[in-house]
């Protein structure tokens, strides 16, 4: 009886360990899905669009600034590999719009790529008016709405994938003729690629 | 005093409540960093009355002490299948960051961890102290809207009752002396679930019939959302009466301390009430 108790305890205590480790083990090897991008053939850095604190807890960023024939292209983005609170990947906010001037619009749109994006639409500090697209990598899949990320972080956590969280955006300034729009639609398009074949999906 | 603990020290029966709380203490030092997540949610004063809950467990674990003594410890496989599950569910909401289902988690790991190790006869014996601790996890900031509204609507009755007029819009009432808002803060919510965790206790103290305790904790919960009202209602009348000398700043919180000591006496008052009206049912029913 003695040795059945100890036997109990010990796969209780073994559960009750496996938790944070499991956690550890994922956290850990989640690092090796870091994740770089080395920009558009043809352009040249440039001087950021808007000021930007910069997605809190991030484990890795990107944030490039590109000029590509006149114009102009941010990239940012911020990879988290584990969670906690005030580090959390997918959550309501993420500083797309700081310090924008008047009102903001967002909206769900197609972005070409076979997924719907958030899309922002504002006034920068330097009075110019912003086109923004932002959207969620959860493994090699990509997420726009904030419950479908987070379903799918559930499913990487029971099925024991390293939990790597991604959050993109790609920022340009709005022209009536869409040559802008046409350059974030390219960069989000090299972006999600250079994503996709670094998880060998 | 001292023959008391020395009696005390002196009953074997301590041992197994010191015992379990030894074998919750190891659940709450594997996953710190949850629980003191969980413990820095307390001084929101909608869940002041987490920091009381794992002392009012322990308090009833040493209380029902001779009933856990009387148990014998055997092991549980279903516990360990409870622990996989509530550890699964842990790290799912610390993978996540979902604190609301990693806080739920905490006290399903400790209950399964004890179902585990001690088993199911010892996990009947001490259920109520054990289940208690999830009065600590912070839940119900959804209720907040439902409340101010429901304390809007007390606080409109009230003074429509006196023949006060006022015009209310929303959350917003307009009376002679100025215009009131029922203010998240102003909801009740700390007021109906410190309210709730505490009768529950006295429920649990001075009720035996498991009826009559839900229908306790029932009204209780009752009581304290129209004590509330009310508090808004005096609020509004002193203010708009006092050209806002008054009721607008510490003294309607005093205000508010002291209608809650007056319903808690109230709160007391009632659990004996039922109880005796539940005993002279009984004796009745068998003469």
């Amino acid at each position: 009886m003695m040795l059945w108790r100890g036997i109990i305890f010990g796969m209780a205590m073994g559960l009750l360990l496996a938790g944070p480790g499991c956690l550890w083990l994922l956290s850990s090897e989640a690092e090796a899905a870091r994740f770089d991008w080395q920009g558009l053939n043809g352009c040249v850095p440039a001087a950021p669009l808007r000021s930007h604190r910069g997605l809190a807890g991030a484990d890795h960023r990107i944030e490039l600034t590109l000029s590509c024939n006149e114009r102009r292209v941010e990239v940012r983005v911020a990879q988290f590999f584990s969670q906690r609170p005030g580090k959390e990947a997918v959550s309501g906010a993420h500083g797309v719009a700081e310090h924008a001037r008047g009102p903001r619009r967002t909206e769900r749109v197609a972005s070409g790529l076979g997924f719907e994006v958030n899309q922002y639409r504002f006034t920068s500090e330097a009075g110019e008016p912003v086109l923004v697209w932002q959207w969620y990598g959860i493994g090699s899949a990509a997420h726009a709405d904030v419950l479908g990320a987070k379903l799918a972080q559930v499913v990487q956590v029971l099925t024991l994938d390293p939990t790597v969280s991604t959050v993109f955006q790609v920022a340009t300034i709005e022209d009536a003729a869409g040559g802008n729009r046409q350059l974030l639609q390219q960069t989000a398009a090299s972006l999600w690629l250079a994503y996709r074949e670094r998880f060998g999906a | 005093m001292v023959l008391d603990l020395k009696r005390t020290l002196d009953d074997r029966s301590v041992l197994n409540p010191l015992v379990l709380v030894a074998l919750a203490a190891l659940v709450v030092i594997a996953l710190w960093d949850s629980f003191r997540g969980l413990a820095g949610m307390w001084q929101y004063s909608s869940y002041n009355h987490g920091y009381l809950v794992p002392l009012v467990s322990i308090y009833l674990l040493f209380q029902d002490r001779r009933q856990i003594a009387g148990v014998r410890w055997n092991g549980s496989l279903f516990g360990l299948v409870a622990l996989a599950g509530a550890m699964a569910l842990w790290a799912i909401g610390r993978a996540t960051s979902i604190q609301a289902i990693e806080h739920a988690a905490l006290p399903s790991i400790i209950i399964a961890f004890l179902w585990s190790v001690a088993g199911d006869r010892l996990l009947r014996a001490a259920c109520f102290p054990l289940l208690y601790l999830y009065l600590a996890v912070p839940v119900g900031e959804s209720l907040v809207p439902l409340l101010q509204t429901v304390t809007a609507d007390v606080a409109t009755a009230a003074l429509n009752l006196f023949g006060i007029p006022a015009y209310r819009d929303g959350w917003l009432i307009e009376l002679s002396g100025g215009t009131f808002e029922v203010a998240k803060a102003c909801s009740g919510s700390r007021y109906l679930y410190a309210g709730i965790a505490m009768a529950l206790l006295i429920a649990y103290q001075m009720i035996r019939s498991v009826w009559m305790r839900g229908i306790y904790v029932l009204l209780v919960g009752v009581l304290f959302i129209v004590m509330n009202g009310l508090r808004a209602f005096i609020v509004m009348i002193v203010a708009s009466a006092s050209d806002m000398r008054y009721m607008t700043g510490e003294d309607h919180v005093v205000l508010g301390y002291v209608l809650f000591l007056l319903t808690t006496v109230l709160c007391v008052w009632l659990a004996g009430f039922l109880q005796r009206a539940r005993a002279r049912s009984a004796v009745a029913g068998t003469g």
